[in-house]
């Protein structure tokens, strides 16, 4: 659906021609991409490709050197409104911890966005429990083991109930035989909640199970582009990457 | 050994005797530590914060001087507050030499480093550390704040820890800005030091006895603060 000036209005995040310089050498250089309302969008390529850093840009927490943004629909400069952001959440490769409790991991931003203080303790229960944590709700954060610091950080991203969802490598620190289960209940989640998701991920895998479609960068260019399914059958140079 | 029980002794006494003096001495050196420690926080903690979190012109220059600052010599800053606060000096007519008011602002100048470059190397290390993720919750800035604060909480509790040593145990910048008043800027520290020049090893050992209960107390208590922090 088109609107005003060709803008999309089904679009929940469109940049056309960002580029970002760090001590003279483009990390990204002409990226142009979009992302529809309830779609989800992998992003693939390998290490130094330009990955992190679209989607910071993409979440609003870096300023692109050139190009422009618009997030639902509202271009963004460099001033970032605060009503912007709370509309997100962002799983970030190896997730910072608040130090405290496990709950307080859910709780705190919960309240952060508003939330009063019951609502938000039953919110980051109810989170928990989704994501098989809740005995350790009262349990320092600090002593969770590696794939429960993931499985923490999405339920904390997703008790926020975002409209756009940005993970950067969710599933690192997640042994194989736990994916499926943990992949299957956020695919729910987000079909639930009708949340567009961008997904970084290394493992072709997770993209084909989570995404529909997915852009491979290289060297902070877009490489390819299309349907995560048929991508890397139909892309000699994807499948390279993704043998 | 003699020396050290007849002290032992002399304290059990001084404090089942509640010798006034004493104790008046005891109560002036708290209420000169929770003084200077507060001001020192309220000046230290928000310049801490602002030189951790905030990049400018000349951050870098002031968190070397506050740095430096750590080992300001007492001696010299109680030479200098005096200078500043005597009869015919910028300040002398405030009246403020050889009051404890003269020890609290040198106490201040001593502890403001300590807990400013504390808070500063927690604050900074608290951001960028958490930065993104705060920004990403969508915090204002206050809730930044809030959340900082939080993060650095254990450390900030380190801070008042060592900025309490600093007030509890200065002895020498008291001694030049107080002038060891009998009844008026006399505190435990200096107390000690004029019992020693008198020869009276076992009132100087009473007192420090008593100093260290109270560094004790308070450092325990702030101790077991830092710990249910820790546990929360």
């Amino acid at each position: 659906m088109r609107g005003e000036g060709g803008i999309d209005v089904g679009d929940v995040l469109r940049v056309r021609g960002v580029r970002v310089v760090r001590a003279g050498r483009a990390i990204l250089d002409g990226i142009d991409l979009h992302l529809a309302a309830g779609e989800r969008l992998g992003l693939a390529g390998p290490n130094g490709s330009g990955k992190t850093t679209l989607l910071k840009v993409l979440a609003l927490l870096l300023s692109p050197t050139e190009g422009e943004r618009e997030v639902f629909g509202i271009p963004v400069g460099r001033t970032v409104p605060t009503e912007l952001r709370r509309r997100m959440a962002v799983v970030f490769q190896d997730p910072p911890l608040l130090t405290g409790t496990v709950l307080a991991n859910v709780y705190l931003p919960l309240r952060i966005r508003g939330l009063g203080r019951k609502k938000a303790r039953e919110g980051a229960y109810a989170w928990l429990e989704r994501f098989g944590l809740e005995v350790f709700a009262g349990r320092n954060a600090r002593f969770l083991s590696g794939g429960e610091r993931a499985r923490l950080a999405l339920a904390r991203a997703l008790a926020l109930r975002p409209e756009m969802l940005f993970l950067d490598e969710p599933f690192a620190a997640i042994d194989a035989t736990s994916r499926a289960p943990f992949k299957a209940t956020l695919r729910e989640i987000l079909r639930d909640q009708g949340t567009s998701l961008l997904l970084i991920s290394h493992d072709y895998r997770d993209l084909e199970d989570l995404t529909e479609r997915t852009v491979v960068l290289v060297r902070g260019r877009v490489l390819a582009a299309g349907p995560t399914a048929t991508l890397r059958r139909e892309h000699p140079l994807v499948r390279e990457l993704f043998p | 050994m003699d020396l050290v029980w007849s002290g032992l002794r002399e304290a059990v006494r001084i404090l089942l005797a509640r010798d006034p003096e004493i104790v008046a001495i005891f109560g002036l050196s708290l209420r000169i530590a929770v003084w200077a420690l507060g001001i020192s926080l309220l000046i230290g903690l928000p310049l801490g914060v602002l030189l951790g979190v905030v990049h400018f012109r000349g951050r870098g220059v002031l968190l070397s001087i506050f740095n430096a600052g750590m080992g300001l010599p007492p001696t010299v800053v109680g030479l200098w507050v005096a200078l500043f606060l005597w009869r015919n000096g910028p300040l002398g007519d405030l009246h403020l030499i050889y009051t404890p008011a003269a020890i609290v602002i040198a106490e201040v100048i001593l502890t403001t480093p300590i807990l400013v470059a504390l808070v500063a190397a927690a604050a900074a290390g608290a951001k960028e550390r958490l930065h993104e993720f705060f920004l990403s919750l969508g915090t204002t800035p206050a809730t930044y704040l809030y959340l900082l604060l939080r993060e650095i909480r254990l450390p900030l509790l380190a801070a008042v820890i060592a900025g309490f040593g600093r007030v509890i145990s200065e002895v020498g910048a008291a001694m030049i800005v107080g002038g060891n008043i009998r009844g008026e800027t006399r505190t435990l520290t200096t107390a000690i030091v004029l019992e020693v020049s008198k020869g009276a090893f076992d009132r100087a050992l009473a007192i420090s006895f008593l100093l260290l209960a109270l560094s004790f107390a308070v450092t325990a208590f702030l101790t077991h603060l830092q710990h249910r922090v820790r546990e929360d």
